[in-house]
């Protein structure tokens, strides 16, 4: 074959191109839309949790988890119509039921729902450590997130501890919302 | 160095493989999907489709996705390989002296 320099240069601008445009596809078709959604629920949840009282902020997360895992299983319907990994869309939605039933157990068998703030940091981290697992697994920012999260929350804790939720509202849900607002925007 | 496969280096072709080799290792990508993003026909992009195939660079299969059946493409290993040596041949012709390469 025989290619100029021109071409050849051609060639490898046509390649970024098409690559940027993949990644932005990609980056459309739903895994940033993810932290956004949980990030809103969040920094509504925790609001609730600071301003209103108990029985109406549980029924505002409730309500708000409904709302979370339907806009989820949408944004996973809508991803999967352009793209699939077969054996590990299966395995995800596994590893999510499983994470919820050890999470449930957990509250229960240690009583940490008897400390509200205490039940607020440990579904801050358990929650966290679900997104650690995916970006281990499959999208390398999750890992950061959800270590830098994890981080935020403890020291939240202990250094704010009667201003947790409010802290977990601003931190925690800034956090997920502005790092999918950040990479919805990087990889356009 | 690596040479340039003749295979990828068809325009559209070198455009499915830039595509399907930036999704993860096992992803799929849809066919309307890539024919959309890609801005193809249907037939073009059938056609193009079958020469990777044929050359063991691309898997495609079907799948019903609810009741609608589906086309899924992924690139295989031998193709992320093909197109990973193809972008080292062009790098090497841009840095090589002279207007020409083979």
């Amino acid at each position: 074959m025989n290619v100029t320099k021109d071409e050849a240069q051609l060639s490898l601008e046509t390649i970024e191109r098409i690559q940027r445009h993949t990644r932005r596809v990609l980056a459309h078709s739903g895994a940033p839309f993810y932290l956004i959604i949980w990030g809103v629920i969040w920094l509504f949840g925790y609001l609730g949790s600071q301003f209103l009282d108990e029985h109406t902020a549980g029924m505002a997360w409730m309500t708000l988890d409904v709302i979370g895992v339907v806009a989820s299983v949408f944004v996973g319907w809508w991803m999967s119509r352009q793209m699939r990994r077969p054996g590990r869309d299966a395995r995800i939605g596994l590893f999510w039921l499983t994470w919820l039933v050890y999470g449930v157990l957990i509250v229960w068998l240690t009583g940490v729902y008897a400390d509200l703030s205490l039940l607020g940091l440990f579904l801050a981290v358990f929650a966290m450590f679900g997104y650690v697992v995916m970006g281990l697994w499959l999208w390398r920012p999750l890992l950061w997130v959800g270590v830098g999260i994890t981080i935020l929350a403890i020291a939240a804790y202990l250094l704010l501890p009667n201003f947790l939720d409010l802290a977990m509202a601003i931190l925690g849900g800034g956090t997920l919302i502005v790092s999918g607002l950040y990479i919805y925007r990087n990889w356009r | 160095m690596p040479d340039l496969d003749p295979i990828i280096h068809q325009p559209v072709r070198l455009q499915i493989m830039a595509a399907l080799t930036t999704l993860p290792g096992d992803a799929q990508m849809e066919f309307v999907a890539l024919r959309k993003m890609l801005s193809l026909t249907d037939g073009n992009l059938s056609v193009h489709l079958r020469k990777l195939e044929d050359a063991g660079y691309v898997r495609v299969d079907k799948a019903f996705v609810g009741r609608k059946p589906r086309t899924f493409i992924t690139a295989t290993p031998a193709g992320r390989a093909a197109f990973d040596a193809h972008v080292q041949a062009l790098q090497a012709i841009i840095q090589r002296p002279g207007p020409h390469a083979s």
